[in-house]
């Protein structure tokens, strides 16, 4: 038997425990993707805490969204797209926080005085400019711009994972990168 | 423009790659969520518990006060009431002192064993919730509760210390001190602050480089502010 097919036999085996509502089966698919899953978090709402957050409401809600799965994807493409339908609640709190960083950032002019001019906080304010140009964005075109373009997926597995055909994932992600594109431009 | 934009996508696809601080995150996220599971377990035992007290003692009521016989025969209730008894309470009441009338007996002796039985369940259930996870992972949990879920840095740092004194080395005792030392940042109590946070952004504290760029961002912010760098 191939490791192939006995990955997907313990992952049927995993859905059909969470089906029947097994608890210790949560612990497991936690187990098995929240690395997956968090660095999804991490890059759609562009905030640790709120990530956190969004990666423990992603797994609680897994025993009654398991229902809808019907194994036509792979359990980790499952989670991904049940982590983006809970990320509107979560993205107003991570916008909150930014805006309560960056105000922070402001007023003791850290911005302007670059305090620490080493790469990983020159990383952290590009990183923290697109997700503020991207909470701009409607939800589907935001988790379309990030699983295309930062997370580097194809289209069809983009399409797999929030249950739209490929088509309307790229008409999301053109239409992403426009108003990106735009709102840097404007702000230069 | 397109330059630009491409190193943002690169700076946000590093920012969800897994940093060495996420063994302690990932652990933390999984005991929150088993906390949470038991919860909504011990929850829906809780109602489940509750609607049987409550059935079992409206059963009881209604057996001893004799309210399950008249609804079981209403007909026949009528007939055993004759009306000159009813009229006399009628006429009795001007009479009545004007201090409140003390409860029916029947109904404290049936109210008190299942308030007891209740008040017992409930107990039951909190010792059954609070047993679900040892003493000072509820600890650490709590302090991860307030520092992330509330607004009380006060309350969130006493959580802190509590975990700390019970736990000093344990396996979440350095990410307790580095929230503890922005407890004490959000309190304004910089010079603590700026001591907790001193070996953090030496890259003293194992694992290695824990919160380094943070800590050491915070330093410079304080140094500034309490006018450590003129």
């Amino acid at each position: 038997m191939s490791i192939g097919a006995i990955e997907s036999e313990s992952e049927l085996d995993l859905v059909s425990r969470l089906r029947a509502g097994d608890v210790e089966a949560i612990e497991a698919a936690y187990v098995a993707h929240h690395a997956v899953v968090r660095g999804f978090a991490r890059r759609l709402v562009g905030d640790n805490a709120t990530a956190e957050d969004l990666v423990h409401d992603t797994f609680m809600t897994l025993p009654a969204a398991i229902r809808k799965f019907r194994g036509e994807a792979s359990l980790r493409s499952f989670l991904l797209g049940v982590a983006a339908n809970r990320a509107r609640r979560h993205i107003r709190t991570a916008k909150r926080r930014r805006a309560m960083t960056e105000r922070l950032a402001a007023r003791d002019e850290l911005l302007a005085r670059a305090v620490d001019p080493t790469d990983e906080l020159a990383r952290r304010r590009l990183a923290d400019k697109l997700s503020a140009a991207l909470a701009t964005l409607p939800l589907d075109q935001r988790v379309a711009f990030v699983l295309c373009e930062v997370e580097q997926r194809t289209s069809s597995e983009v399409a797999e994972i929030v249950g739209a055909p490929e088509g309307t994932v790229r008409t999301r992600l053109f239409h992403a990168k426009r108003k990106l594109r735009e709102q840097l431009e404007d702000e230069r | 423009m397109t330059d630009g934009l491409d190193a943002m996508i690169a700076a946000l696809r590093e920012s969800g790659d897994a940093l060495p601080s996420d063994a302690s995150v990932a652990l933390a996220t999984r005991l929150r969520l088993r906390e949470s599971l038991g919860k909504r377990r011990g929850r829906k035992a809780g109602v489940f518990a509750g609607i049987g007290i409550l059935f079992g003692a409206t059963v009881s009521w209604a057996v001893a006060t004799g309210t399950l016989r008249q609804l079981w025969a209403p007909s026949e209730h009528h007939a055993f009431v004759p009306a000159p008894e009813r009229a006399h309470i009628v006429e009795a009441r001007p009479e009545a002192p004007a201090m409140p009338a003390p409860p029916p007996p029947e109904t404290q002796q049936v109210t008190a064993p299942r308030s007891e039985a209740t008040v017992t369940a409930h107990r039951e259930t909190k010792v059954a919730v609070a047993n679900a996870v040892p003493p000072v992972e509820a600890l650490y949990q709590r302090a991860h509760d307030l520092h992330f879920h509330s607004s009380d840095p006060t309350a969130s740092l006493a959580a802190w210390d509590a975990y700390l004194a019970a736990e000093p080395s344990g396996r979440f005792a350095v990410e307790a001190r580095y929230n503890r030392a922005i407890d004490l940042v959000k309190l304004g109590r910089l010079a603590e602050a700026n001591e907790a946070l001193a070996p953090f952004a030496r890259g003293e504290v194992e694992p290695h480089g824990y919160r380094q760029a943070e800590a050491t961002e915070l330093v410079a912010r304080i140094a500034n502010k309490l006018g450590l760098n003129r």
